[in-house]
Protein backbone atom coordinates (compact mmCIF):
# COMPACT_ATOMS: atom_id res chain seq x y z
CA UNK A 1 0.00 0.00 0.00
CA UNK A 2 1.52 3.70 -1.01
CA UNK A 3 1.77 6.29 1.59
CA UNK A 4 1.73 6.23 5.13
CA UNK A 5 0.87 2.52 7.06
CA UNK A 6 -2.08 3.34 9.10
CA UNK A 7 -2.39 2.22 12.52
CA UNK A 8 -5.37 -0.26 11.78
CA UNK A 9 -3.85 -2.67 9.74
CA UNK A 10 -1.30 -3.18 12.22
CA UNK A 11 -2.97 -2.79 15.73
CA UNK A 12 -2.69 -5.55 17.59
CA UNK A 13 -5.95 -7.66 16.46
CA UNK A 14 -6.30 -8.95 20.25
CA UNK A 15 -6.13 -5.12 21.64
CA UNK A 16 -8.45 -4.30 18.83
CA UNK A 17 -11.06 -7.17 19.46
CA UNK A 18 -10.55 -6.09 23.01
CA UNK A 19 -11.63 -2.33 22.51
CA UNK A 20 -14.05 -3.18 20.22
CA UNK A 21 -15.91 -5.59 22.86
CA UNK A 22 -15.65 -2.64 25.72
CA UNK A 23 -16.68 -0.34 22.80
CA UNK A 24 -20.03 -2.37 22.20
CA UNK A 25 -20.77 -2.10 26.20
CA UNK A 26 -20.57 1.11 26.20
CA UNK A 27 -17.13 2.23 26.98
CA UNK A 28 -16.22 5.48 25.21
CA UNK A 29 -12.41 5.42 26.24
CA UNK A 30 -12.69 2.12 24.30
CA UNK A 31 -14.60 3.77 21.09
CA UNK A 32 -11.79 6.80 21.62
CA UNK A 33 -8.85 4.43 20.85
CA UNK A 34 -10.31 2.86 18.18
CA UNK A 35 -11.23 6.83 16.77
CA UNK A 36 -7.53 7.23 17.31
CA UNK A 37 -6.27 4.20 15.20
CA UNK A 38 -9.13 4.66 12.26
CA UNK A 39 -9.49 8.22 11.90
CA UNK A 40 -6.64 8.18 9.43
CA UNK A 41 -7.92 5.61 6.76
CA UNK A 42 -11.75 7.15 7.65
CA UNK A 43 -10.30 10.44 6.80
CA UNK A 44 -8.09 9.88 3.75
CA UNK A 45 -10.80 8.04 1.74
CA UNK A 46 -13.11 10.69 2.77
CA UNK A 47 -10.90 13.29 1.39
CA UNK A 48 -10.22 11.48 -1.61
CA UNK A 49 -13.83 11.29 -2.58
CA UNK A 50 -15.05 14.78 -1.02
CA UNK A 51 -11.55 16.60 -2.08
CA UNK A 52 -11.90 18.96 0.65
CA UNK A 53 -10.87 19.19 4.46
CA UNK A 54 -14.12 20.67 5.73
CA UNK A 55 -16.07 17.99 4.12
CA UNK A 56 -13.70 15.17 4.87
CA UNK A 57 -13.62 16.06 8.84
CA UNK A 58 -17.12 15.96 8.64
CA UNK A 59 -17.66 12.53 6.88
CA UNK A 60 -14.92 11.34 9.26
CA UNK A 61 -17.13 12.54 12.14
CA UNK A 62 -20.48 11.02 10.72
CA UNK A 63 -18.22 8.27 10.09
CA UNK A 64 -17.41 7.56 13.61
CA UNK A 65 -20.78 8.65 15.00
CA UNK A 66 -22.32 6.02 12.65
CA UNK A 67 -20.34 3.17 13.81
CA UNK A 68 -20.53 4.01 17.78
CA UNK A 69 -24.24 3.97 17.09
CA UNK A 70 -24.21 0.86 14.69
CA UNK A 71 -21.54 -0.71 16.79
CA UNK A 72 -23.55 -3.69 18.71
CA UNK A 73 -24.27 -5.16 15.26
CA UNK A 74 -20.64 -5.06 13.40
CA UNK A 75 -20.00 -8.66 12.86
CA UNK A 76 -16.70 -9.44 14.15
CA UNK A 77 -15.95 -12.21 11.95
CA UNK A 78 -14.94 -9.17 9.79
CA UNK A 79 -11.97 -6.73 9.68
CA UNK A 80 -13.21 -4.16 11.68
CA UNK A 81 -11.45 -1.60 8.52
CA UNK A 82 -13.75 -2.92 6.05
CA UNK A 83 -16.63 -2.37 8.00
CA UNK A 84 -15.43 1.18 8.98
CA UNK A 85 -14.42 1.71 5.51
CA UNK A 86 -18.19 0.79 4.32
CA UNK A 87 -19.41 3.28 6.43
CA UNK A 88 -17.67 6.23 5.50
CA UNK A 89 -17.87 4.85 1.37
CA UNK A 90 -21.67 4.72 1.41
CA UNK A 91 -22.04 8.13 3.06
CA UNK A 92 -19.54 9.95 0.82
CA UNK A 93 -21.15 8.23 -2.00
CA UNK A 94 -24.79 9.42 -0.76
CA UNK A 95 -23.02 12.80 -0.21
CA UNK A 96 -21.68 13.38 -3.50
CA UNK A 97 -24.82 12.35 -4.99
CA UNK A 98 -26.78 14.99 -2.75
CA UNK A 99 -24.22 17.33 -4.38
CA UNK A 100 -24.67 16.41 -7.60
CA UNK A 101 -28.60 17.07 -6.95
CA UNK A 102 -27.93 20.46 -5.92
CA UNK A 103 -26.11 21.44 -9.32
CA UNK A 104 -23.03 22.17 -8.21
CA UNK A 105 -20.57 22.57 -10.63
CA UNK A 106 -17.26 20.64 -11.21
CA UNK A 107 -15.52 23.77 -10.68
CA UNK A 108 -16.59 24.06 -7.26
CA UNK A 109 -15.90 20.76 -6.81
CA UNK A 110 -11.85 21.99 -7.54
CA UNK A 111 -10.39 18.74 -5.39
CA UNK A 112 -7.21 19.01 -3.50
CA UNK A 113 -8.17 22.45 -2.21
CA UNK A 114 -9.82 23.16 1.07
CA UNK A 115 -12.15 25.61 -0.22
CA UNK A 116 -10.00 28.34 0.49
CA UNK A 117 -7.38 27.04 -3.00
CA UNK A 118 -4.92 25.71 -0.18
CA UNK A 119 -3.79 22.16 -0.88
CA UNK A 120 -3.36 19.34 2.25
CA UNK A 121 0.48 19.14 3.08
CA UNK A 122 1.25 15.90 3.58
CA UNK A 123 4.20 15.46 5.14
CA UNK A 124 5.26 12.02 5.99
CA UNK A 125 8.40 12.81 8.54
CA UNK A 126 9.07 15.78 10.35
CA UNK A 127 11.58 17.37 7.87
CA UNK A 128 11.13 20.35 6.20
CA UNK A 129 10.37 20.43 3.06
CA UNK A 130 12.24 21.66 0.34
CA UNK A 131 10.05 24.25 -1.61
CA UNK A 132 10.50 22.59 -5.10
CA UNK A 133 9.37 19.18 -3.58
CA UNK A 134 6.46 20.71 -2.25
CA UNK A 135 5.44 22.53 -5.08
CA UNK A 136 5.57 18.97 -6.97
CA UNK A 137 3.49 17.26 -4.02
CA UNK A 138 0.96 19.54 -4.72
CA UNK A 139 0.63 19.42 -8.30
CA UNK A 140 0.90 15.80 -8.01
CA UNK A 141 -2.09 15.85 -5.23
CA UNK A 142 -4.06 18.35 -7.56
CA UNK A 143 -3.47 15.82 -10.60
CA UNK A 144 -4.65 12.86 -8.78
CA UNK A 145 -8.05 14.94 -7.06
CA UNK A 146 -8.60 16.47 -10.84
CA UNK A 147 -8.94 12.92 -11.78
CA UNK A 148 -10.51 11.30 -9.58
CA UNK A 149 -13.12 13.74 -9.55
CA UNK A 150 -14.30 12.85 -13.13
CA UNK A 151 -15.12 9.49 -11.52
CA UNK A 152 -18.45 8.34 -10.35
CA UNK A 153 -18.95 8.78 -6.73
CA UNK A 154 -18.61 4.44 -6.62
CA UNK A 155 -15.85 4.52 -8.76
CA UNK A 156 -14.09 6.73 -6.82
CA UNK A 157 -14.44 4.72 -3.48
CA UNK A 158 -13.16 1.57 -5.90
CA UNK A 159 -10.03 3.45 -7.28
CA UNK A 160 -9.45 4.91 -3.33
CA UNK A 161 -9.70 1.33 -1.85
CA UNK A 162 -7.82 -0.27 -4.61
CA UNK A 163 -4.83 2.30 -4.68
CA UNK A 164 -4.68 3.67 -1.03
CA UNK A 165 -5.72 0.66 1.12
CA UNK A 166 -4.30 -1.94 -1.33
CA UNK A 167 -7.72 -3.96 -1.18
CA UNK A 168 -8.47 -7.09 -3.36
CA UNK A 169 -11.45 -7.06 -5.73
CA UNK A 170 -13.04 -9.43 -3.32
CA UNK A 171 -12.82 -6.88 -0.59
CA UNK A 172 -14.00 -3.58 -2.18
CA UNK A 173 -16.56 -5.39 -3.66
CA UNK A 174 -17.75 -6.58 0.36
CA UNK A 175 -16.95 -2.71 1.10
CA UNK A 176 -18.95 -1.19 -1.84
CA UNK A 177 -21.95 -4.06 -1.66
CA UNK A 178 -21.02 -4.66 -5.25
CA UNK A 179 -20.56 -8.39 -7.11
CA UNK A 180 -16.74 -9.24 -7.77
CA UNK A 181 -17.16 -8.79 -11.16
CA UNK A 182 -18.85 -5.18 -11.26
CA UNK A 183 -16.26 -3.94 -9.03
CA UNK A 184 -13.52 -5.63 -11.59
CA UNK A 185 -15.62 -3.71 -14.79
CA UNK A 186 -15.64 -0.29 -12.96
CA UNK A 187 -12.23 -0.59 -12.02
CA UNK A 188 -10.65 -1.56 -15.52
CA UNK A 189 -13.08 1.44 -16.51
CA UNK A 190 -11.94 3.97 -14.60
CA UNK A 191 -8.46 3.22 -15.16
CA UNK A 192 -8.19 3.62 -18.54
CA UNK A 193 -10.80 6.88 -18.59
CA UNK A 194 -8.40 8.15 -16.32
CA UNK A 195 -4.95 7.44 -18.20
CA UNK A 196 -6.41 9.08 -21.61
CA UNK A 197 -7.36 12.00 -19.19
CA UNK A 198 -4.19 11.99 -17.58
CA UNK A 199 -2.04 11.65 -20.99
CA UNK A 200 -4.12 14.92 -21.98
CA UNK A 201 -3.54 16.73 -19.04
CA UNK A 202 0.51 16.00 -19.31
CA UNK B 1 -4.25 -12.53 -28.43
CA UNK B 2 -6.45 -9.78 -29.44
CA UNK B 3 -6.02 -6.25 -28.01
CA UNK B 4 -9.18 -6.83 -25.91
CA UNK B 5 -7.44 -9.62 -23.95
CA UNK B 6 -4.42 -7.73 -24.04
CA UNK B 7 -5.67 -4.94 -22.28
CA UNK B 8 -7.35 -7.52 -19.42
CA UNK B 9 -4.14 -8.60 -19.12
CA UNK B 10 -2.45 -5.41 -18.95
CA UNK B 11 -5.18 -4.31 -16.06
CA UNK B 12 -4.40 -7.59 -14.02
CA UNK B 13 -0.73 -7.32 -14.47
CA UNK B 14 -1.42 -3.90 -12.88
CA UNK B 15 -3.18 -5.39 -10.13
CA UNK B 16 -0.47 -8.10 -9.58
CA UNK B 17 -2.63 -10.86 -10.58
CA UNK B 18 -1.08 -12.12 -14.01
CA UNK B 19 0.99 -15.27 -14.21
CA UNK B 20 4.56 -15.52 -16.07
CA UNK B 21 2.77 -16.86 -19.18
CA UNK B 22 0.23 -13.93 -19.56
CA UNK B 23 3.06 -11.37 -18.73
CA UNK B 24 5.20 -13.62 -21.93
CA UNK B 25 1.88 -12.93 -23.94
CA UNK B 26 1.39 -10.07 -23.46
CA UNK B 27 4.84 -8.87 -23.76
CA UNK B 28 4.63 -10.47 -27.02
CA UNK B 29 1.65 -8.99 -28.10
CA UNK B 30 2.90 -5.55 -27.18
CA UNK B 31 6.00 -6.17 -29.29
CA UNK B 32 3.89 -6.14 -32.66
CA UNK B 33 0.78 -3.46 -31.33
CA UNK B 34 1.36 0.07 -31.71
CA UNK B 35 -1.90 1.21 -29.94
CA UNK B 36 -1.94 -1.34 -26.94
CA UNK B 37 1.51 -0.24 -26.20
CA UNK B 38 0.49 3.10 -25.88
CA UNK B 39 -2.49 2.30 -24.09
CA UNK B 40 -0.01 0.10 -21.72
CA UNK B 41 2.26 3.58 -21.55
CA UNK B 42 -1.04 5.63 -20.18
CA UNK B 43 -2.21 2.99 -17.85
CA UNK B 44 1.42 2.59 -15.89
CA UNK B 45 1.44 6.64 -15.92
CA UNK B 46 -1.26 6.50 -14.10
CA UNK B 47 -0.53 3.33 -11.73
CA UNK B 48 2.79 5.57 -10.94
CA UNK B 49 0.61 8.19 -10.35
CA UNK B 50 -1.97 6.89 -8.10
CA UNK B 51 0.63 4.62 -6.33
CA UNK B 52 3.21 7.20 -5.67
CA UNK B 53 0.38 9.04 -3.54
CA UNK B 54 0.08 9.14 -0.05
CA UNK B 55 -1.95 8.88 2.60
CA UNK B 56 -3.57 11.89 4.25
CA UNK B 57 -3.34 11.85 7.46
CA UNK B 58 -6.05 13.25 10.02
CA UNK B 59 -5.79 16.25 11.65
CA UNK B 60 -4.89 15.71 15.35
CA UNK B 61 -8.25 17.77 16.86
CA UNK B 62 -10.47 15.20 14.77
CA UNK B 63 -10.48 12.42 17.60
CA UNK B 64 -11.32 15.54 20.33
CA UNK B 65 -13.94 16.64 17.86
CA UNK B 66 -15.27 12.73 17.27
CA UNK B 67 -15.67 11.70 21.26
CA UNK B 68 -16.93 15.74 21.87
CA UNK B 69 -19.84 15.14 19.11
CA UNK B 70 -20.78 11.70 20.90
CA UNK B 71 -20.75 12.96 24.53
CA UNK B 72 -23.11 16.04 23.40
CA UNK B 73 -25.43 12.83 21.70
CA UNK B 74 -25.06 11.04 24.76
CA UNK B 75 -25.99 14.18 26.77
CA UNK B 76 -29.20 14.72 24.54
CA UNK B 77 -30.45 11.40 24.91
CA UNK B 78 -30.03 11.73 28.63
CA UNK B 79 -31.80 14.70 28.68
CA UNK B 80 -34.33 13.77 26.75
CA UNK B 81 -35.23 10.72 28.91
CA UNK B 82 -34.81 13.20 31.87
CA UNK B 83 -37.58 15.23 30.30
CA UNK B 84 -39.87 12.71 29.63
CA UNK B 85 -39.14 11.52 33.07
CA UNK B 86 -39.93 14.84 34.23
CA UNK B 87 -43.06 14.95 32.44
CA UNK B 88 -44.51 12.00 33.13
CA UNK B 89 -43.86 12.56 37.00
CA UNK B 90 -46.05 16.02 36.24
CA UNK B 91 -48.74 14.59 34.99
CA UNK B 92 -48.93 11.69 37.97
CA UNK B 93 -48.42 14.37 40.30
CA UNK B 94 -51.12 16.58 38.93
CA UNK B 95 -53.84 13.55 38.66
CA UNK B 96 -53.01 12.44 42.12
CA UNK B 97 -53.20 16.11 43.58
CA UNK B 98 -56.17 17.25 41.17
CA UNK B 99 -58.31 14.43 41.62
CA UNK B 100 -59.11 14.37 45.18
CA UNK B 101 -59.19 18.07 45.21
CA UNK B 102 -61.79 17.91 42.69
CA UNK B 103 -63.89 15.59 44.69
CA UNK B 104 -63.34 17.70 47.59
CA UNK B 105 -64.76 21.05 46.02
CA UNK B 106 -67.75 18.89 44.87
CA UNK B 107 -68.70 17.57 48.04
CA UNK B 108 -68.26 20.95 49.69
CA UNK B 109 -69.94 22.22 47.03
CA UNK B 110 -72.74 19.61 47.72
CA UNK B 111 -73.20 20.49 51.00
CA UNK B 112 -73.44 24.32 50.69
CA UNK B 113 -75.98 23.86 47.75
CA UNK B 114 -78.21 21.73 50.13
CA UNK B 115 -78.04 24.10 53.19
CA UNK B 116 -78.27 26.96 50.99
CA UNK B 117 -81.40 25.34 49.43
CA UNK B 118 -83.25 25.16 52.90
CA UNK B 119 -82.99 28.68 53.37
CA UNK B 120 -81.16 29.83 56.45
CA UNK B 121 -84.52 30.02 58.33
CA UNK B 122 -82.79 30.47 61.53
CA UNK B 123 -79.86 32.93 62.96
CA UNK B 124 -78.31 30.30 64.08
CA UNK B 125 -78.85 28.42 60.64
CA UNK B 126 -76.96 31.63 59.33
CA UNK B 127 -74.28 31.41 61.28
CA UNK B 128 -74.07 28.11 60.69
CA UNK B 129 -73.48 28.63 57.25
CA UNK B 130 -71.26 31.34 57.40
CA UNK B 131 -69.12 29.12 59.40
CA UNK B 132 -69.07 26.60 57.28
CA UNK B 133 -68.53 28.80 54.32
CA UNK B 134 -65.21 30.18 56.11
CA UNK B 135 -63.95 26.68 56.98
CA UNK B 136 -64.24 25.84 53.47
CA UNK B 137 -63.09 28.26 51.97
CA UNK B 138 -59.43 27.98 52.58
CA UNK B 139 -59.77 24.32 51.75
CA UNK B 140 -61.23 24.85 48.19
CA UNK B 141 -58.27 27.37 47.42
CA UNK B 142 -55.42 25.35 48.96
CA UNK B 143 -56.81 22.17 46.54
CA UNK B 144 -57.10 24.15 43.94
CA UNK B 145 -53.87 25.93 44.41
CA UNK B 146 -51.82 23.13 45.10
CA UNK B 147 -51.86 21.38 41.61
CA UNK B 148 -51.59 24.09 39.93
CA UNK B 149 -48.73 25.36 41.52
CA UNK B 150 -47.43 21.74 40.74
CA UNK B 151 -48.28 21.82 37.17
CA UNK B 152 -47.08 25.29 36.29
CA UNK B 153 -43.84 24.46 38.20
CA UNK B 154 -43.25 20.86 36.30
CA UNK B 155 -44.38 22.84 33.14
CA UNK B 156 -41.61 25.27 33.64
CA UNK B 157 -39.21 22.45 34.21
CA UNK B 158 -40.03 20.23 31.31
CA UNK B 159 -40.20 23.93 29.27
CA UNK B 160 -36.51 24.39 30.16
CA UNK B 161 -35.59 21.14 29.84
CA UNK B 162 -36.84 20.76 26.52
CA UNK B 163 -35.25 24.26 25.07
CA UNK B 164 -32.06 22.56 26.74
CA UNK B 165 -32.72 19.62 24.50
CA UNK B 166 -33.99 21.50 20.87
CA UNK B 167 -30.24 23.83 21.68
CA UNK B 168 -28.37 20.27 21.98
CA UNK B 169 -30.27 18.54 19.01
CA UNK B 170 -29.42 21.94 16.67
CA UNK B 171 -25.93 21.82 17.64
CA UNK B 172 -25.91 18.08 17.18
CA UNK B 173 -27.08 18.33 13.29
CA UNK B 174 -24.74 21.30 13.12
CA UNK B 175 -21.30 19.64 11.25
CA UNK B 176 -18.71 21.14 13.26
CA UNK B 177 -15.68 22.00 11.30
CA UNK B 178 -14.51 24.33 13.84
CA UNK B 179 -10.58 23.35 13.94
Amino acid sequence: MPGIEYVGRSADVTDESKWITLAQNGDQTAFSRLVGAYQTPVYNLAYRMLGNKADAEDATQETFLRAYVHLRSYDSQRPFSSWLLSIASHYCIDRLRRRRMTWLSLEDEIVASDGTGEVTEIYLNNDVPNPESVIAQREQEMQIQRLLAALSPTDRAAMTLRYWYDYSYEEIAEVLNLTVSAVKSRLHRARRDLAHMLEEDM
Amino acid sequence: MDCRQAIELMQDRLDGLSGTDSTLMLEEHLAGCARCQSEWHRLQMLDRLFASAQMVPAPPYLRVQVMARLEQRDRTKRMALACAALALGAVTLALLVFVPAFFTCLSTAGATTALLSGGPATLGQLLNLAKTLGRITPLVVGALASPVAAISLCSVLVALGMSRLLSGLLQLSKPNNAA
